[in-house]
């Protein structure tokens, strides 16, 4: 899998596979308040 | 490599997710769920990349036995991206795409009732409401009605 794999392009953002490199992001963006249920 | 945290501003974030959803959220509880992530197949949880760096996750839980055709779905945006439509067009069009990939004839999401956000996200994703489920959660303390929202095919 690569970054390159997106799933959808929406535009301003994109979901695509998580990759290993991405651990200091999300921990990040985890810590930030956020919406919705579920993980 | 120490761990990197930061912690939550407020508990805002973690009042509106699952308990199993860390908070604080560290650099390892992040690197397991990236391993469960690219280990579970078929691939059902995925990152929202703003500006090429995650913001968020969707994902499902595809259910099992009788309820094998319906799946869970969950999603998560860090408040910087609030308010700019992402999570509606990301809930759209991955519900779409759940669809086309999985064997699905259900996708539903349970809304604390105290969250009209993620009401709106699945309202504006086409999700209907079905129901309030009455003291079907506990969070924080706090014993809580959830309302079901669902698609079908």
């Amino acid at each position: 899998m690569s970054k390159q794999t997106v799933i959808i392009d929406g535009g301003s953002f994109i979901v695509r596979h998580f990759e290993h490199d991405d651990a200091r992001a999300l921990s990040q963006s985890a810590n930030n308040r956020a919406l919705a249920q579920f993980a | 490599m120490p761990e990197h945290s930061v912690r939550a501003p407020t508990t805002v974030l973690w009042l509106n997710l699952r308990d199993r959803f860390p908070h604080p959220y560290t650099e390892g509880d992040a690197r397991k769920w990236i391993d469960f992530c690219q280990q579970y197949k078929p691939v059902a949880n995925f990152a929202i990349a703003v500006d090429g760096s995650v913001a968020g996750g969707i994902g499902i839980m595809v259910q099992d036995d009788v309820h094998k055709h319906t799946a869970e779905i969950g999603y998560w945006l860090a408040e910087p991206h609030w308010g700019k439509g992402i999570m509606s067009k990301a809930v759209t069009d991955m519900t779409a795409w759940y669809f086309a990939n999985f064997d699905l004839m259900r996708i539903y999401a349970l809304a604390f009732d105290y969250n009209p956000a993620s009401a709106r996200v699945l309202q504006k994703a086409g999700y209907e409401l079905e129901g309030r489920l009455k003291k079907s959660a506990i969070k924080d303390g706090r014993v809580l009605d959830q309302l079901v929202y669902a698609r079908i095919t």
